[in-house]
């Protein structure tokens, strides 16, 4: 157990959930989980499940129903909202529209709880916003409208302006949705920035599971009313990961932490052959419903070697020829051979 | 897109000319107005201790009412540019709180209630202060129910309805009491809803010029509450703005602002509404701390500049303000809209 | 028992002098020549919207465009005496029954004219009883025998129909003011829109009292007071014009915030007023309605007033200081030469200038130019007029 790491954040038998006409409706058992800082924290969870109620009450949103937060030590109730904003940030999904604003404005308005009665930016805040627009790559876009900015851009000065904010703690509601691949990886990669050189903690909410997997510290899983809080690989372990989804259309493979949709098997097929399309072909295999067997079956496939660059489905009898990995498939398929 | 620094530039630019203008039609506003008098005239009038016909009417007549009208125009234009940015409405005015409801509610209790008692002039008259006693009573209580409102309520776009609903429930109100009037006391209501700019008094004056003040004073605290609510009430709230606080603050502001206006002048409308737009695009920023006043310097000019024009230089008849500032400001606001194509880029 | 007057001969003289008046229509008793026939005017010595044309057995009244910008709008209604037949080729539904028993006033100036005639028992009904000056009616109205009906737009229409009058008579205000009636005049209750407010002559309002000579059988009675009141008004105009040795300016009114609606020069007032030997400052103006004028050029304008009359609702000089202080710099306030028609008032708002000014504007001439011309009549005392202080 090591002990010097600090723990920024703590929830305490925290209960969770929203009020409506004087009832209280609770969404989650009393939850327990802490965060240490320069900790990058995935929240993983199906929709409805309380993601965005928990990530709200946290940023001091929303009332808790029960419980507490503690915020380096201290109850965040007693924060006042200036000094808690100093400390905690918050994005959501929630789309900004502004006319005549521009990425600049957008910024500086993080170090709101930072300026005076009128909201002057200093010279320090302005550095502070030039510095934030840079690492986000937004410098060159500063004097545009926000209105012109694409989705990602958008997304990335939502992220400079709650870094401007200069809070230990980011809060962030989906942080990649609507983002192209490229976009969710760089605002990853400055995740990983910021949690490393930083010391920020980031705690983020997504549907992508590649991504909470591959770069966060820890994960809270919302399953069945509980909060379950680990690595990604305990969980993973632990086959929590698998009971996210309870259908029969899915099949998790804990192997590389990926969904697929289960398909009633049709067989087992062997795969004859080495190299880089084995890989491939064993997924395609798959997803026709092929399960890979350990032993040779008849038909079998081989691979493309140096003698021959095609994909073959050997029988006793015959042998299929095909030119790419598409017509292999679309064969089986379509015909549906029975390996024996 | 600009620069930072163009941005700037640029600003003070027109506020440089925004500047000019005010005072340029002040001038014209007191140059020329329903009896033509000669500019030498009203340069004696203006600076030297004459007496004389020219000079009660400078200085007695056009001097206060283009000092009102400047302070109006100042007036409604920073409320309405509040009540746009906290209901995030482009349609939202200094009155869809429903202050002018208010306020009309008041002085039809006093116009409309007391039939016989009170006739026509002794309304305008000694009615005077009565009159706005029974406006601001009015725009109070509602001002205080909204208040009450808002700390009950988490959704503002539920306050922005309640208000309008408010709004149509005392204009019903006031309706039914005009049905049992005679025609006397009807024309004598419906003349306060026409506005009017030129019936204060000195002490009036005095007294609109510290409540305005007052007013824009809190307006300029409210300037930081405005930008970070540009970004809706959650961010707001995350970025450290007391919520609660600032809508009371704002609110309180707007009533102040508008309420006095209507205490004095009755109902203006459209310049609430129009003008921000105005600034908007003249200054082509969302930053509170230019538009605030920016929009000041264009409120006021744009209600002088309507007083000009409903004084008919030149004619012996004379036009009610409101019509004017109808005049203006609806095609204003039309212009506006339809210029852009989204509706995210309006304000 | 028997009763001595139903005795066979007065019972045949009063079935003669019946056939008689309904063979005439109603002429009380005057059988003279068929000259006299005619001799009652078909035209109105000065009224312009009324006309009264009498015809062997009924008498047609016309009146014409009883609302501001009415064009060509006429109303026509026969008189028939009562419990006599109906001429052929008449409309009935223009047809009211004379004596009219039954009446409802919607202005103060019919009830002084119907009072001028002794038909004041006639009235059942009036419209805004605040606003009456007769004393007689006020108590009537006190006691339960006379109901307020309410106002045009509120017109109470089922207190009208318990009523049941032989008439309602109301002035026009526009062409919706036919619309407020249709419901009642569905209901066969006739409706007369009186133009007399819209006279501009002072004495073609005055003859207005001949429509109710005709609706009372009273024509001649009414011809006389209207006669007697022209040879007053004309005589003393004659006076005055000999006698008076200037001729004063004259203001009226007062202002609404900053606007000052002014009477126009072809209005009752401005005729009165040149009548009486003054200049009204705005005569040489021609309009239908009041004017809206910028109180800044009324202010320079009423600077050279000598007079200012009619100031509305104010009723001292401190009232009118409080209405605008600008005002009080005016020299006919400093002189103090102001005078309002508010001596004969009620403490509800009712104003005998309104009624029985109406009828007699003879008097209101002989005020305004005792007070222009205070030399003129020595100890007149003014009957409509107080000086204000």
């Amino acid at each position: 157990m090591i002990e010097n790491y600090y723990e920024i954040l703590s929830l305490r038998s925290l209960l969770i959930g929203y009020t409506s006409g004087g009832k209280k409706n609770i969404l989650l058992n009393p939850i327990n989980a802490s965060a240490r800082k320069g900790e990058i924290i995935s929240v993983i969870g199906r929709n409805g499940v309380g993601k965005s109620t928990l990530l709200r009450t946290l940023s001091g949103l929303q009332s808790p129903l029960g419980g507490e937060v503690y915020y380096n030590n201290r109850d965040i109730r007693e924060y006042s909202r200036r000094e808690f904003a100093q400390n905690v940030g918050y994005i959501s999904t929630e789309s900004i529209r502004v006319a005549n604003m521009t990425v600049y404005d957008l910024v500086s308005l993080g170090r709101f709880p930072h300026t005076n009665w009128i909201g002057k930016i200093s010279k320090n805040d302005n550095k502070i916003i030039m510095d934030c627009l840079e690492m986000t790559s937004m410098s060159v876009h500063r004097s545009k409208f926000i209105s012109e900015l694409s989705d990602g851009e958008r997304q990335k000065a939502m992220i400079a302006r709650i870094l401007s904010q200069d809070a230990d703690i980011m809060i962030m509601d989906e942080p990649a949705a609507f983002l192209d691949v490229g976009s969710r990886y760089e605002i990853l990669h400055l995740m990983h920035l910021l949690s490393q050189k930083n010391d920020k903690t980031i705690i983020f909410s997504t549907h992508d599971l590649q991504m909470a997997v591959s770069q966060s510290d820890k994960t809270w899983l919302l399953l069945y009313d509980n909060l379950l809080e680990g690595a990604p690989e305990d969980l993973m372990i632990k086959g929590a990961f698998g009971q996210l989804f309870e259908s029969t259309v899915i099949k998790f493979n804990e192997d590389d932490g990926t969904f697929v949709l289960s398909e009633s098997e049709k067989g087992q097929v062997f795969i004859e052959g080495a190299g880089y399309s084995r890989y491939w072909t064993e997924k395609a295999v798959n997803r026709a419903g092929y399960s890979v067997s350990k032993v040779r079956t008849m038909p079998f496939i081989k691979l493309p070697s140096e003698d021959s660059g095609d994909w073959r489905i050997c029988d006793q009898k015959s042998v299929l020829s095909f030119d790419s990995i598409y017509e292999l498939i679309s064969y089986l398929v379509k015909e549906k051979i029975i390996p024996v | 897109m600009m620069k930072g620094k163009e941005r700037g530039n640029r600003s003070t630019l027109i506020f440089v000319i925004l500047l000019f203008l005010v005072i340029l039609l002040l001038g014209m506003d007191i140059f020329f107005g329903s009896v033509s008098i000669k500019t030498s005239e009203v340069f004696k009038a203006l600076f030297s201790s004459s007496s004389g016909n020219f000079e009660t009417i400078i200085m007695k007549f056009r001097l206060p009412k283009a000092i009102t009208a400047l302070t109006v125009g100042i007036a409604l234009a920073v409320s309405g540019l509040q009540m746009q940015t906290v209901f995030r409405n482009p349609m939202a005015g200094p009155y869809v709180l429903g202050i002018s409801s208010g306020a009309s509610l008041g002085v039809a209790f006093v116009i409309l209630g007391f039939s016989s008692n009170l006739s026509l002039q002794s309304i305008s008259g000694l009615g005077n202060w009565i009159l706005v006693a029974a406006s601001w009573t009015g725009a109070g209580m509602v001002m205080l129910l909204i208040m009450m409102l808002s700390s009950r309520l988490k959704d503002i776009m539920t306050i922005l309805i309640l208000g309008i609903m408010l709004s149509s429930g005392i204009s019903a109100v006031v309706t039914i009491m005009q049905y049992f009037s005679n025609e006397t006391m009807l024309k004598a209501y419906v003349i306060w809803t026409m506005g009017s700019l030129g019936n204060l008094t000195t002490g009036q004056l005095n007294v609109l010029l510290i409540s305005i003040s007052a007013g824009l004073i809190i307006s300029l605290v409210s300037i930081k509450m405005l930008n970070a609510l540009l970004l809706g009430e959650s961010y707001a709230g995350s970025i450290g703005l007391n919520v609660r606080r600032a809508r009371y603050v704002i609110f309180a502001c707007t009533s102040i602002l508008a309420g006095s206006v209507t205490a004095f002048c009755g109902p203006i409308g459209f310049i609430g509404i129009a003008v921000p737009h105005i600034s908007r695009i003249l200054f082509r920023t969302s930053d509170h701390k230019i538009l605030i006043p920016g929009t000041m310097l264009t409120g006021g000019a744009v209600m002088v500049l309507s007083d000009l024009i409903s004084q008919l230089p030149g004619s012996e008849s004379v036009l009610p303000v409101n019509a004017v500032t109808s005049i203006i400001g609806i095609p204003v606001v039309i212009w506006v809209i339809l210029r852009k194509r989204k509706y995210s880029d309006l304000f | 028992m028997r009763y001595p007057c139903l005795d066979r001969r007065n019972v045949l003289i009063s079935l003669l002098i019946l056939i008689l008046c309904s063979g005439y229509g109603c002429r009380d008793g005057d059988q003279k020549s068929a000259d006299n026939v005619t001799g009652m005017n078909n035209e109105m010595s000065v009224a312009k919207r009324l006309t009264i044309s009498r015809r062997a057995a009924y008498k047609v009244v016309t009146i014409t465009n009883p609302w501001q910008g009415a064009n060509d709008v006429e109303f026509k209604y026969n008189l028939v005496k009562k419990g006599s037949e109906l001429p052929e080729g008449l409309d009935s539904s223009n047809v009211i029954f004379i004596p009219v028993k039954k009446i409802v006033c919607m202005s103060t100036t019919y009830i002084a004219m119907i009072e001028a005639l002794g038909e004041e028992k006639t009235i059942s009904g009036v419209s805004g009883k605040n606003y009456i000056f007769s004393e007689n009616i006020r108590e009537k109205i006190k006691k339960g025998l006379i109901e307020d009906v309410g106002y045009e737009t509120n017109l109470n229409k089922e207190m009208i129909l318990k009523i049941s009058p032989d008439l309602v008579m109301m002035y026009g205000v526009g062409s919706e003011s036919v619309g407020y009636v249709a419901k009642i005049r569905e209901l066969g209750i006739k409706v007369i829109f009186n133009a007399d407010y819209l006279e501009t002559d002072p004495l073609a309002k005055a003859e207005w009292i001949k429509l109710f000579g005709a609706l009372y059988c009273k024509d001649k009675m009414a011809d006389s007071i209207y006669n007697s009141e022209v040879e007053s008004y004309n005589d003393l105009k004659a006076v005055i014009g000999r006698n008076s040795k200037s001729r004063p300016k004259v203001l009226l009114g007062l202002p609404f915030n900053d606007t000052w609606y002014i009477s126009p020069g072809n209005s009752f007032i401005s005729k009165i007023i040149s009548d009486a030997g003054g200049d009204y400052l705005w005569k040489g103006t021609k309009s239908n309605v009041s004017m809206p004028f910028g109180i800044e050029n009324v202010y320079l304008k009423a600077m050279s007033a000598d007079y200012w009359l009619n100031t509305g609702s104010a009723g001292s000089k401190d009232e009118i200081a409080y209405i605008d202080q600008r005002l009080k710099q005016l020299p006919c306030f400093k002189n103090g030469n102001l005078y309002n028609n508010n001596k004969r008032i009620t403490k509800d708002g009712g104003n005998d200038y309104w009624e029985s000014g109406s009828i007699y504007p003879h008097i209101i001439l002989k005020d305004i130019s005792a007070i222009l011309h205070p030399d003129l009549f020595g100890d007149y005392e003014l009957f409509y007029y107080t000086k204000l202080n």
